[in-house]
């Protein structure tokens, strides 16, 4: 039930040749060190292919070079350099690029010395430090020549030993020596006595943590960097400025404090002790001269520039013999004008490449063949006829009783390179970037895709990971990704390609050796028009037909879901077809389409850019028209304006983390088929836009981003509308909803305070439809109530009435024209839009601006206009302290019947009533009865129903201010029957006087 | 239940969205239509056809002018996830062939939408609701009837059918007529774990349920599949791959069955190779 792969069996590795080997066998065949393979001569030997490298300067005795002139030289004329009747010090400097041979040359030059010379070979390799060279090589090598102890080694030990067990001891001896030694150069240093405390101390825990913890002796033991110089004041000891000493200062108090340890235990440095043993060689031997090997060239600073003197010295009794290879920033030391003219300079790589004299495309295969021979030479099945030492290998038949003899399975053209074979290898070598062209990478690829397959990682070769990250643009039929991937894989690598248009022909063996072919399977059964012969399988190529594109009907009703669409929309941008009539737009997708498998495994890879850039164009226009246009919910106008550069996706395997607006997009989601559509959706998106079928690429990969989409969105609303902190302060137990809610409430008010807030009336004005604005009669006496810039805030908060009321139908309405009205209902129970909208954020900074309907509608702003204006009201609401208007309209005017007072005032007519009277009854009897029962059933609302919570408070007042203002209120003020009595109703009055007049009449 | 004088489920339902306040309304204590009209603040027709519709869900029942609602058969801790698993069961209940119910239209169309791996519909596309309907009608054998006559699936009743299957969490609705095939897959992980309940097991104290024992509950209680589907449709198979990738199941080999084909699922290390289970998550 594991999920992780499960390992290969002996029967799962067809090759008997790999039942024999474990994973340390391949290792040691495709280490990447030369030296690993070094210490099994054979496997060196049956794998070594001859150097051929770039001699780069002649030196004192080599041929004439001009300055920058370059030589091609082989493996055999390095070799030939190393006269054993040479006087004098002779360096070999190998330069190269990492992975480019100069181990390989190191190590067949060794082996050549030292068992064909008779040389003595002194081995520096990489991690060998500059402790371990004088305490333990040069010693070992001492002794096992001469058979004697050299003297030093005990020495240095004692070092070591009281480093580990006294560094403060220690430290204080070098600390004093070297201040002392430094002030008899020339330099002046100050320094107090507590600085000198913390130089001790620094310098106790440097030796101890840089010298025996991590035994990083030969980096120039670093006792004080750079950094560490100029971050610390008290190590700053000279009076000189920097530009005073040939390197940097922490240099000169690093080599001293080295140079104090060395002394205190009568240690010689590395030349030294180099100088006596080869007196010793000169001694015991006269004409044997030793050779000193630094494969991996890494000594750095003052014990490099010393290596160096001692190297190039003219002294005619020195018989040292080096061999130095490295980069060419590690051998930087090496080159000065004296060690030019001393020294052999060779380099393994071309100029500006990693690329080698012995491994092109013609040669690759030949490179790697012995690496995979090897495996199954030990029987005889493989054998070569090595020709002249040239790197060309000659497969020999197998002998009669060996495995491949037996077996049968392989052809000669693969026998020795399974599971490979010849094209495989010859796209590894070209797929490679040109600079990762070297020996190792290749070596690398090779083995990591074998140990993949070999420990059941990878079901075969073809579809190990490593590969990924080579470019291959050989690519199977769409059907092929599609319905049987890992024969695309298979074809990809293995198949050849010469009838590319219809097929790609792979040997059968491989998928037989792969188990690949279903157990009893039928030639017509093979999936997607794959074919199998005896010899071969035939996979579909990428420009194959299938047999039913030719058989469709074209008359048959279309559902509208095939290529045809398609098909016919790329025929309309053919204007600018070329000369096989094919157009630009094709082109791009053939070309385009060979990158998707290395797109596929590495999306950020620059290679391949521009794929990346189409399919960029595809996810994010599917994903833009899932959201409908990133709106936050469907149907919904409120959206996030995404920006236009900004894609709403970061890849998986992306460094950096996605933005608020983005989401994770893994393209291992798809399958490579789907995401070769895509691709061609996104060329066809980004080149010609009229062939771009949306409705196809949706019908194919709708699920897979409908996915993604709805993640955006979530995400989206997470961040801008779920997140309570984002609108209020304080943590108040409030949410998004309560705030559209709340906002609402108060637009009904404002569009007429007249309303009581129910869930009814709220329901009922969303019904309507109409327009919301702020009541005109209320805007009056806001005008004369209110601070300007309360009023301007109301207004503006009015202004986005509209998002307001989309907002509520997005959130509540159960259909066009009705809330949900129970929910309505409770929401009134338990909350006060007042209390909602003051405990908003007055600058909701974490609300980005983009999340908005259109740019004059930003959700940033209905919440900063929702707060003032709450704001405004909050303050206004105590300025008002008893509703006079409302109790005078509430007494006077509830029971009045207009029909009464309108017969009533056709009789004032005849008599000759107070004219001005007479006007404002007229006036007043203009109103309906309608409209005087709503200035009372306002006035009854404030004064009756509202209660005292801060909400109702400012309704009243709303209420009151309407009222003041009201044309009803005003016609009725203006009535005037001076009676003196402020109190009473003016129903009475009204029907005393018509009364005196009616019945006198 | 789909009884033959039963109104046709794609003519009741044109506006799904008024099902759920209808149904809770009832399930407050509003038994009858005014006082749902009152409680919810629909039209009397909306109240009518919510009920109506709720009826043909199985999720209402009317007796002498009276409704009273029938409980939720899942509890999945979303009140809407709920009512969409509740009503599809419901639906699924009229998968009878060959006499099938007459609510069976709306699985059947999703069916095919399987069946025809379409991610992708339009609900005006008469081509793909010509096919949907001759291959209901001529391969299945689907006859839904009003007064003696089929009813053929027209362009109302597709437009209804693809606001219902979005409500009920089975489309995606990105345009007017336009949706993406994309079931809900929350809806998948409870139908798992249903399934499990029903015909699961447990094995090494993980419970596991065999792929092709899913398939056939899912089939028979909640979304029908194709009968000629070999292996886990492309539409599924999507579904799932998301309950992968959330480490809600597991796809693995367990026992001797044969592995099962996910079509169009890619490869991910939480599906073995020849997987033929599904394994949900502690």
């Amino acid at each position: 039930m594991s999920s992780e792969p499960t390992p290969k069996t002996s029967d799962d590795l067809f090759c008997p040749h790999f039942h024999e080997k474990n994973e340390s066998d391949l290792r040691s065949l495709f280490s990447r060190v030369a030296a690993v393979r070094a210490e099994n001569p054979e496997l060196f030997w049956f794998t070594h292919r001859p150097i051929e490298l770039f001699q780069t300067e002649g030196g004192v005795d080599g041929p004439s070079l001009e300055s920058g002139d370059e030589r091609v030289v082989t493996e055999d004329d390095v070799y030939q350099e190393f006269s054993a009747s040479r006087n004098k010090n002779f360096a070999v400097v190998i330069e190269g690029e990492v992975g480019t041979g100069k181990s390989e040359l190191c190590v067949a030059l060794t082996h050549k010395l030292e068992n064909e010379a008779n040389r003595p070979v002194l081995r520096v390799d990489k991690n060998t430090d500059l402790m371990s060279m004088l305490t333990e090589e040069i010693p070992d090598f001492y002794q096992t020549h001469f058979g004697e102890t050299l003297d030093t080694s005990s020495r240095f030990k004692r070092l070591e030993d009281d480093i580990k067990e006294r560094p403060r001891m220690v430290a204080s001896h070098a600390v004093s020596t070297a201040l002392l030694e430094i002030g008899w150069d020339g330099y002046e240093t100050t320094i107090e006595p507590a600085q000198e405390d913390e130089i001790l101390d620094f310098v106790a825990e440097r030796i101890r943590e840089r010298l025996v913890e991590t035994r990083q002796y030969g980096e120039e033991p670093n006792l004080v960097t750079k950094q560490e110089y100029d971050q610390n004041s008290f190590l700053q000891v000279f009076e000189e400025d920097a530009d005073a000493f040939e390197g940097h200062p922490a240099e000169k108090l690093s080599s001293g404090f080295w140079q104090a340890l060395l002394d205190q235990y009568d240690t010689p440095p590395l030349t030294d002790l180099l100088e006596e043993v080869g007196e010793k060689f000169n001694e015991e031997y006269d004409d044997k001269r030793p050779v000193a090997v630094f494969e991996d060239f890494s000594i750095t600073g003052m014990q490099a520039r010393q290596l160096r003197n001692f190297m190039e010295r003219d002294n005619p009794g020195d018989n040292w013999d080096f061999i130095v290879a490295g980069t060419r920033d590690s051998t930087a030391v090496l080159h000065k004008r004296t060690a030019e003219d001393r020294f052999r300079f060779y380099r393994t790589n071309k100029q500006n490449s990693n690329q080698v004299l012995f491994l092109d495309d013609g040669s690759a295969v030949d490179f790697i063949r012995p690496y995979l021979g090897y495996i199954k030479h030990h029987d005889g099945s493989v054998r070569y006829d090595r020709g002249n030492d040239t790197g060309e290998f000659t497969l020999l038949d197998p002998e009669s009783d060996s495995l491949c003899a037996t077996c049968g399975l392989c052809d000669d053209s693969f026998r020795d390179l399974f599971p490979f074979n010849q094209r495989f290898v010859e796209r590894i070598y070209t797929g490679l970037d040109e600079s990762e062209q070297s020996p190792r990478e290749l070596i690398i690829v090779v083995f990591e895709t074998v140990l993949e397959y070999f420990n059941g990682t990878a079901r075969c070769p073809a579809t190990a990971s490593p590969l990924e990250h080579v470019t291959n643009r050989v690519v199977a039929h769409d059907d092929v990704y599609h319905e049987a991937e890992v024969f695309a894989d298979v074809a990809k690598w293995y198949g050849d390609t010469d009838r590319y248009e219809e097929y790609i022909a792979v040997d059968r063996a491989f998928f037989e050796a792969f188990d690949l072919l279903p157990e009893h399977q039928e030639e017509d059964d093979l999936p997607a028009n794959i074919e199998l012969t005896d010899d071969h399988v035939k996979i579909p190529g990428v420009g194959y037909k299938p047999p039913e594109d030719y058989e469709s009907d074209p008359s048959e009703e279309t559902d509208g879901y095939d290529e045809d669409e398609s098909e016919e929309a790329s025929e309309d941008d053919g204007e600018d077809d070329d000369d096989d009539g094919v157009s630009r737009v094709e082109r791009i997708i053939n070309e385009q389409s060979g990158y998707v498998d290395n797109w596929y495994a590495n999306p950020h890879d620059e290679s391949y850019v521009e794929t990346d850039a189409y399919l960029r164009t595809a996810f994010t226009d599917l994903i833009n028209t899932l959201t409908q246009d990133y709106s936050l919910w469907t149907d919904c106008d409120l959206r996030y304006n995404l920006s236009r550069s900004d894609d709403p996706f970061v890849y998986a395997s992306a460094e950096s983390a996605p933005n608020p607006d983005q989401i994770i997009l893994d393209p291992r989601d798809f399958q490579r088929s789907d995401i070769r559509e895509l691709l061609q959706y996104g060329i066809r998106r980004e080149e010609a836009d009229a062939s771009a079928d949306q409705q196809r690429i949706l019908d194919i990969v709708g699920g897979h981003l409908t996915a993604y989409a709805r993640q955006w969105r979530t995400k989206v609303r997470q961040r801008y509308i779920e997140d309570p902190s984002v609108y209020y302060k304080y943590d108040p137990p409030y949410g998004f909803d309560d705030f559209i809610l709340a906002a609402y409430a108060w637009i009904v008010v404002l569009d007429d305070p007249w309303q009581e807030v129910t869930a009814t009336t709220l329901n009922k004005r969303f019904a309507s439809g109409e327009e919301y604005a702020l009541d005109a009669t209320l805007k009056t006496a806001l005008t004369d109530e209110l601070a300007p810039e309360a009023e301007d805030h109301i207004e503006a908060f009015m202004g986005y009435a509209d998002a307001f009321d989309a907002l509520v139908a997005e959130r509540l309405a159960v259909s066009d024209s009705t809330l949900n009205l129970p929910r309505l209902r409770r929401w009134l129970n338990h909350h006060e839009p007042q209390d909602v909208l003051s405990r908003l954020r007055a600058d909701p900074d974490q609300l980005n601006s983009r999340v908005r309907f259109d740019t004059d509608t930003k959700l940033v702003d209905m919440v900063t206009k929702a707060f003032r204006m709450q704001k405004s009201l909050d303050q206004q609401e105590d300025q008002l302290h008893d509703y006079t208007v409302a109790q005078t309209t509430l007494n006077e005017l509830a029971g009045t019947d207009m029909e009464w007072i309108h017969d009533k005032v056709e009789v004032l007519d005849n008599y000759d009533v107070d004219r001005s009277l007479y006007e404002s009854l007229l006036q007043f009897d203009s109103y309906s009865q309608d409209e005087v029962d709503a200035v009372v059933a306002a006035s009854q609302l404030c004064l009756d129903t509202l209660g005292a919570s801060t909400q109702d408070l400012i309704h009243k007042m709303l209420i009151e201010y309407k009222l003041m203002e009201h044309e009803v209120t005003e016609a009725f003020n203006a009535i005037d029957f001076e009676t003196g009595d402020t109190t009473s109703s003016f129903a009475p009055h009204f029907q005393e006087v018509s009364q005196y007049y009616v019945e006198g009449e | 239940m789909a009884a033959a004088d039963q109104g046709y489920i794609l003519n009741t339902i044109q506006n799904p969205r008024s099902l759920k306040p209808v149904y809770e309304s009832v399930n407050r204590g509003n038994t009858i239509g005014d006082e749902i009209v009152d409680d919810t603040g629909l039209s009397v027709a909306a109240v009518d056809e919510g009920a109506k519709g709720l009826q043909r869900l199985g999720l209402l029942e009317s007796n002498d002018e009276e409704y009273a609602i029938r409980e939720y058969t899942w509890s999945t801790g979303d009140e809407m996830r709920d009512f969409q698993l509740t009503a599809l069961e419901h639906l699924a209940s009229s998968l009878t062939p060959a006499d099938w119910g007459k609510q069976a239209v709306f699985h059947l169309n999703y069916t095919y939408l399987l069946k025809e791996d379409h991610h992708r519909i339009n609900d005006n596309d008469e081509a793909v609701r010509k096919q949907m309907d001759r291959w209901q009608r001529d391969e299945l054998d689907y006859y839904p009837t009003y007064r003696g006559d089929r009813i053929d699936l027209n362009p109302n009743k597709m437009e209804n059918w693809g606001r219902l299957a979005t409500y009920l969490g089975l489309l995606h609705q990105y345009d007017t007529h336009e949706f993406t095939v994309y079931p809900d897959p929350e809806i998948i992980y409870h139908s798992v774990e249903r399934a499990h309940g029903a015909v699961g097991r447990t094995v090494d104290s993980n419970d596991v349920i065999e792929v092709s024992a899913y398939l056939e509950w899912l089939s028979t209680n909640l979304i029908y599949l194709p009968d000629d589907t070999a292996g886990v449709p492309a539409v599924l198979s999507r579904a799932l791959f998301h309950l992968l990738k959330e480490e809600q199941i597991r796809l693995a080999e367990i026992g001797d069955q044969g592995a099962i084909t996910f079509d169009r699922m890619p490869s991910h290390r939480r599906r073995e190779q020849s997987a033929n289970s599904i394994v949900l998550t502690p």
